[in-house]
């Protein structure tokens, strides 16, 4: 594999990765759309089962600030890597990597709280739809930590160039996309 | 449009050792090839799959003969060597799941696909070389666990390829339900996951990376038909991937999507929350799992035969040695079928429970779908109309695409009908019609595809003489062993039936089903020929020059076998895909003219 080389994108080849990418949110989105028709179908056979401020709303309100914060350093990140600059670009994906951290960590104090209560999946329907869509998309924040701590490491190794940061685009694009969800989410199932 | 394209792109350099030229290679060519003896595996599992159904209809719980007394015990046999009922469904089952998900799309869409778009919009390879590589090593070990889930303690998956709850969904209602279900649902996640990086692989291909001149009216019909059934795989198969993720959901954490309240098992006990008894979840809805499972598994049957139908296009525009009837019709009603095909998946559940205003929708927009596969066939026919014929082995194979799958498309207006279809549903009609639609239509313009671009593929010749033989055989036993299926489905024989012969009112039909048996196995037999061919020809048959066909579209003016960089210099296009004997070809004294070709001043 080429590591060494300072690679050079040409204009087509950035076009060609955003575009797919951009192709790749809308599967995503075409995954997470039947979750909620589901639920939506779900909570209208069953209103009995749920009413809006039942699941913990303090630490899901915590967690959309910690999403919103997010997207600032990843802003950062890219428009670091567009100019060049490794140390910076790798600084704040860090910092957007962290923040899905202590999103993943407050959602597993949640869901050890409703556990503790014996809510489960197996409870009602309700919670089933909770925990998949929830589980998902902490799934997708997993994933996003994962490789942002990877760009991280390879920013500050002097990957990413002017001429070559298409990597830390299509990031920003997926977290874009796993924010977006979670502000579908949140509404959805702990406000309404 | 991409003038931009003839710059160098960047592309990997031809490697040198055994493990990336072949094993993790991001050529498209050689990913296409692993692709094909991965499916050419998966094709005689399948195969021999069918041919156990077959045997167990025509002779219900007698011994099958060589299997039988090799693996009695094991698998889907008693210890006599008859297949047990539990067996019965495991074989229809998997010879279903394995077909589509392993075989058919494998096939049409990452084979062909990854070996002919860059070839033929004048790339040097697909937009994300990486991302290529991946979709096949995401594949294989999908199929690994589909295959390995025969040797399961209680054996493989039996609630049918389209996995219906509750009988999928009770971990306990049926051996298979256990972690048989969990293998197929893992290994039909993990195989839809390739098939979304392939098809977002491929439209970024098509759209971004033509060559110059290669307008959206130059591009052949198989690139057409590769990029329209790409946003089938880009945008259908998540919805795939969520019903997999949702049933993994009930099965693995006990959640109630597709499990009613109040369902109860044998004993009369309460059956809750993926199925553990005693549970009082419940809450969720079987009817729920049909909607998000036909959403994606309708725009299959396209995925299915919308590639098929641009090999066959080809097919038959080369050797009638005619432009194509209507060419943007053609496009356009490609472009229909995937509109159309993403708003029918209701016509699968006419017997599931439908408010009958939803019922009357589905119907109506199914039957629209007969007015674009109409205007296909006619233009196919237009093309052959005068032309100048010639009945080539991949020529024979076009024809039979188009023949058979006209049997098959009347037949799918049939089952449209919601009253028809309330009376056909799950019997044997069904079978026929869409092994019509797969087996006569897809099927045979992959093998036409086969013969026509193994001169390309290895740099060699098929044996002809086999090549008639295998298509004549394949041609007469196909329809000998589907066309009696309306027979038995009108009949009343349903799907699924371990025995034929266990209702009364179904023995008079009992040699149809022995008729059918024999010509199964002839024509199971007949593909051993196929395969000889093409592994014999790779080695052995008569070195190829590059254009054997006379054919106009790019990829036959490289040579053949195609070189690791495609095309020494990206080439510019001037003219259509299919303008056989026309003015142009004329002024150089052919009948043809390759799309690159500077015409002399």
């Amino acid at each position: 594999m080429e590591h060494t080389a300072v690679r050079v994108e040409t204009e087509e080849r950035l076009e060609n990765v955003s575009f797919g990418m951009w192709l790749f949110i809308s599967s995503e989105i075409m995954f997470f759309t039947p979750f909620f028709a589901m639920y939506i179908i779900m909570r209208n056979a069953h209103p009995e089962l749920s009413h809006p401020h039942m699941l913990n709303v303090p630490i899901a309100s915590v967690n959309t600030f910690i999403l919103v914060i997010s997207s600032l350093f990843m802003t950062n990140a890219v428009n670091a890597s567009k100019s060049g600059d490794g140390v910076k670009t790798s600084n704040n994906l860090l910092l957007t990597a962290l923040c899905g951290l202590a999103f993943l960590v407050l959602k597993a104090v949640e869901y050890s709280g409703e556990i503790k209560e014996d809510l489960l999946p197996s409870t009602n329907i309700f919670y089933s739809c909770y925990y998949t869509m929830t589980g998902f998309h902490g799934l997708h924040i997993l994933i996003g930590v994962i490789v942002m701590g990877i760009l991280a490491w390879r920013a500050r190794r002097g990957d990413f160039t002017k001429t070559y940061n298409s990597p830390i685009e299509v990031c920003g694009l997926y977290w874009c996309l796993v924010e977006v969800v979670w502000f579908f989410l949140f509404p959805v199932l702990y406000l309404v | 449009m991409t003038e931009h394209a003839a710059h160098a792109e960047e592309i990997h350099p031809e490697p040198k050792d055994f493990f990336h030229k072949y094993v993790w290679s991001y050529d498209h060519k050689v990913i296409s090839k692993q692709y094909l003896f991965t499916a050419f595996f998966f094709l005689i599992v399948g195969g021999l799959l069918a041919m156990l159904i077959r045997w167990q209809l025509a002779y219900p719980f007698q011994p099958v003969p060589v299997l039988g007394s090799l693996l009695h015990g094991h698998l889907f046999f008693d210890d006599s060597g008859a297949i047990t009922p539990e067996g019965y469904l495991q074989l229809t089952t998997m010879h279903g799941s394995i077909m589509i998900f392993f075989v058919m799309i494998p096939m049409l869409v990452a084979v062909f696909g990854n070996y002919l778009i860059p070839l033929q919009i004048g790339a040097r390879d697909v937009a994300f070389p990486l991302l290529n590589a991946l979709s096949y090593w995401l594949y294989l070990p999908a199929g690994i666990l589909a295959f390995s889930s025969f040797f399961l303690a209680k054996g493989a998956a039996e609630a049918g390829w389209t996995g219906y709850p509750p009988l999928s969904d009770v971990s306990s209602s049926t051996p298979g339900s256990g972690s048989g279900q969990i293998f197929w649902l893992l290994s039909v996640f993990l195989v839809g996951f390739s098939s979304i990086l392939g098809g977002v692989n491929f439209l970024t291909t098509i759209v971004k990376m033509r060559a110059p001149g290669m307008t959206w009216d130059r591009l052949p019909l198989v690139t057409w038909s590769q990029l329209i059934t790409a946003v089938f795989q880009a945008l259908a198969t998540p919805v795939l991937g969520s019903a997999m993720a949702l049933m993994f959901m009930d099965k693995v954490f006990h959640t109630s999507f597709f499990i009613p309240s109040g369902l109860q098992n044998s004993d009369d006990q309460l059956v809750g929350g993926g199925g553990l008894v005693g549970n009082a979840g419940g809450g969720g809805h079987p009817l729920l799992w049909q909607h998000i499972f036909w959403f994606y598994s309708h725009p299959a049957v396209y995925i299915l035969i919308l590639p098929g139908m641009g090999l066959a296009s080809e097919l038959i525009a080369t050797f009638s040695r005619k432009p194509i009837f209507a060419y943007k019709p053609m496009v356009g009603s490609m472009a229909t079928i995937m509109g159309l095909g993403f708003i029918v998946w209701g016509h699968h559940m006419f017997v599931s429970g439908m408010s009958p205003a939803m019922g009357m929708g589905f119907m109506m927009t199914t039957m629209l779908i007969a007015l674009p596969s109409g205007v296909k066939v006619f233009n196919w026919l237009g093309t052959l109309h005068r032309g100048s014929i010639h009945l080539t082995v991949p020529m024979l194979h076009g024809l039979s695409f188009l023949s058979m799958f006209i049997i098959g498309g009347l037949s799918g207006i049939f089952m449209a009908a919601t009253p028809v279809d309330i009376y056909i549903h799950d019997t044997y009609y069904i079978i026929a019609h869409f092994h019509y639609v797969v087996f006569g239509g897809s099927v045979f313009a992959v093998f036409g595809g086969l013969y026509y671009w193994f001169p390309k593929m290895w740099g060699r010749k098929m044996n002809d003489k086999l090549g008639y033989l295998h298509w004549f055989l394949t041609f007469v036993t196909f329809n000998c062993t589907f066309f009696p299926m309306h027979l038995l489905g009108e009949g009343g024989q349903m799907r699924r039936l371990a025995t034929s012969t266990g209702y009364e009112y179904l023995q008079p039909m009992q040699d149809i089903n022995v008729f059918i048996s024999v010509s199964a196995f002839i024509l199971g037999a007949s593909q051993i020929i196929f395969l000889f061919n093409y592994f014999y020809s790779i080695v052995k048959g008569p070195k190829a020059e590059a254009n054997p066909w006379n054919a106009i579209t790019l990829e036959w003016t490289i040579p053949s076998p195609a070189p690791y960089h495609n095309f020494d210099k990206i080439p510019t296009v001037y003219r259509g895909p299919y303008e056989y004997s026309g003015e142009e070809a004329e002024k150089v004294g052919r009948d043809w003219i390759a799309q690159d070709e500077k015409l002399p001043a």
